[in-house]
């Protein structure tokens, strides 16, 4: 669950400006606006078969990178994830434990799609796992996007393939879709609101859904958000991840 | 009739409750839980069936970002319910440290089950419950000062009045000798986290000192070693034969499915100890010089986790394993199937002629509150 979140953040806070460009032109713009601090809460809906469940977040995260994350909702209140650069830190209010991740649980993919812990930092590019083609224009719910196809050029990586939709006015991701091995598609993520806070664009209410499973479908919706905002770097470290 | 705990918990929720409209910084949560269990006692191999229901009130202050204040209540039963205050502090933090005081927990030392820097509660028992999602949550009273000196590295002490209390409910003072305490430094070096401390544990008089590390090598791992002198007759021989040391490896894998698959492996060795099985009758009773934990845990998809645990000694071949599975039906609701069951002969750490050899239970739990965000909005 913690790493749905992350890529949703991922996400909600990319922001672009640029004009029609090559498809590693537009990936880098893409990486370069998502630096910046910001601070996010948010409502995740997981609907299934039996119904609806939500989770509340509160998150910040810094310009380099670094992110703290807690859940505020009943059932894991107080619980926080702490992603620094290298590391990932969990922490549980019952047992008062705080638990160091390192190596490979930071390559893990997150969620389906390719995004690992390491490429949410900021050094990190998704270039450095796959190649870029832009395909086409086409259009998504009226807007023109640039259709860019990622193949993997490492095998360390969740998905082979994948098919992004980045809005070639906002420069903002409309759309994305995650293939296997076979070319089977796996997830599809639709991108259907944005809000403009701070004079960037920032996506507000993200769906994503499972193809394999059906009546699945994840909503990630951004209640409230702050960016470019000066956060204390003490809100990253263990006296923060422990109070 | 009205029994004296559904006095107490009438009392105490109508209490508590009365509160809640009056501060709007207040997160409360309710869990409950009730565990249906058909056990077999291996004394006589005759099957039963037990009904186990525990609860927790849990109210947690909020809105202010240097205090915080938590009181959570458990009981274990409903009818002649037994209420504990499991945890009852006021937390403050200043600039330059943190001060705790009350009933709480402080983790020291690093194990997820087996903790052999845990100088203060003790994480090297053989037995308890392997089927919750946290497996150590020992609290005591407590006071507690933590001084941060940078992001990830801080000095700790810890005292524990290790209070007797009269009635009613009066603490009564206690000698200084009797009363615990310790300290301890944590240190973020290039790649390993180092800890050490010391622990003076009044209510046995024994000196208890400690060092950790972790980091990650492949694998995540830990390793911790501990030992006791005796406060009163301090002898080399005694604590050679008290040395702890625990390792643990976890890692966690993405599956190809989108699931999540959690692999650990912890063990206990106390090098002085007995290395080869005993045949003596009582043998059960001894400790050997090892016991391991391996656990894995599949969650396939978000809301359902399969986990399988195991206690065993290697030495006599003889063990306790736990296998669950856990689905979040609903928000907040989970129903658990579970397994528990013991290996092993009679003489041995553990063995299929005990009480409770084995189990097979059915639980249901929900957990629902509010918070204050959810007050606001």
């Amino acid at each position: 669950m913690k790493r749905t979140i992350i890529t949703f953040l991922f996400f909600a806070c990319a922001q672009y400006t640029a004009s029609a460009l090559t498809a590693e032109e537009i990936i880098r713009k893409v990486e370069a606006n998502q630096a910046g601090s910001s601070e996010v809460t948010a409502t995740l809906e997981i609907t299934d078969t039996f119904g609806k469940r939500v989770k509340k977040i509160h998150s910040f995260s810094s310009e380099n990178g670094d992110m703290m994350l807690e859940f505020t909702n009943p059932e894991e209140k107080g619980q926080k994830i702490l992603r620094l650069k290298n590391e990932i830190y969990l922490y549980y209010p019952k047992a008062e434990e705080v638990i160091h991740l390192q190596g490979d649980s930071l390559k893990d993919s997150v969620m389906g799609s390719d995004f690992s812990y390491e490429d949410l930092t900021a050094d990190k590019s998704i270039l450095d796992r796959y190649a870029a083609t832009l395909e086409r224009n086409e259009a998504v719910d009226g807007n023109d996007c640039y259709v860019i196809t990622l193949t993997a050029t490492r095998k360390d990586v969740a998905y082979p393939k994948q098919v992004v939709w980045v809005d070639s006015g906002l420069f903002a991701y409309r759309k994305g879709e995650s293939y296997s091995k076979s070319g089977k598609l796996i997830k599809r993520m639709e991108i259907k609101e944005f809000v403009t806070v701070s004079g960037k664009t920032v996506a507000s209410n993200t769906e994503m859904y499972d193809t394999m499973k059906k009546n699945s479908k994840t909503v990630f919706i951004v209640d409230k958000v702050r960016l470019g905002i000066k956060i204390d770097p003490k809100v990253f470290s263990y006296e923060e991840l422990s109070w | 009739m009205v029994t004296t705990g559904k006095k107490i918990f009438s009392l105490v929720f109508a209490c508590l409750a009365s509160f809640v409209p009056a501060f709007a910084d207040l997160a409360t949560t309710v869990d409950l839980s009730d565990t249906f269990s058909l056990v077999r006692d291996g004394t006589d191999g005759s099957f039963g069936l037990a009904n186990f229901f525990d609860w927790s009130l849990d109210f947690l202050s909020e809105g202010n970002d240097n205090v915080k204040a938590e009181l959570e209540l458990r009981g274990i039963g409903a009818e002649r319910a037994s209420l504990e205050v499991k945890r009852a502090y006021v937390k403050t933090r200043f600039p330059w440290a943190r001060l705790t005081a009350g009933k709480t927990r402080v983790s020291w030392g690093k194990g997820f089950f087996y903790n052999a820097g845990d100088v203060i509660f003790d994480s090297l028992s053989l037995s308890g419950s392997l089927a919750g999602s946290v497996l150590r949550d020992a609290t005591d009273f407590m006071g507690v000062v933590l001084v941060p000196f940078d992001s990830f590295s801080f000095l700790e002490a810890v005292v524990l009045p290790n209070p007797v209390w009269a009635d009613p409910g009066v603490p009564v003072p206690v000698d200084v000798s009797r009363m615990s305490y310790g300290g301890r430094i944590v240190a973020k070096l290039p790649d390993t986290e180092f800890e050490a401390g010391y622990f003076y544990d009044g209510r046995d008089i024994t000196n208890r000192p400690y060092a950790s590390f972790s980091g990650n090598l492949l694998f995540d791992w830990n390793v911790s070693a501990s030992y006791v002198i005796d406060g009163l007759a301090p002898q080399f021989e005694n604590w050679k034969s008290s040395l702890v040391i625990t390792e643990g490896f976890s890692t966690l894998i993405n599956t190809e499915d989108g699931g999540s698959l959690s692999l650990r492996l912890e063990s206990v060795i106390r090098p002085f100890k007995t290395w080869i099985e005993s045949t003596e009758p009582d043998a059960s009773q001894l400790t050997y010089g090892i016991y391991i934990f391996p656990e894995v845990v599949y969650s396939p998809v978000d809301n359902l986790s399969i986990t399988a645990r195991s206690l065993v000694c290697p030495i006599d071949w003889s063990g306790v394993v736990f296998a669950g599975a856990y689905w979040n039906v609903y928000q907040g609701f989970t129903v658990g199937f579970l397994t528990t069951a013991m290996f092993g002969d009679d003489n041995d750490t553990y063995g299929t002629n005990r009480e409770g050899a084995f189990t097979f239970s059915i639980s249901l739990r929900y957990v629902f509150g509010s918070t204050k965000g959810e007050e606001t909005k």
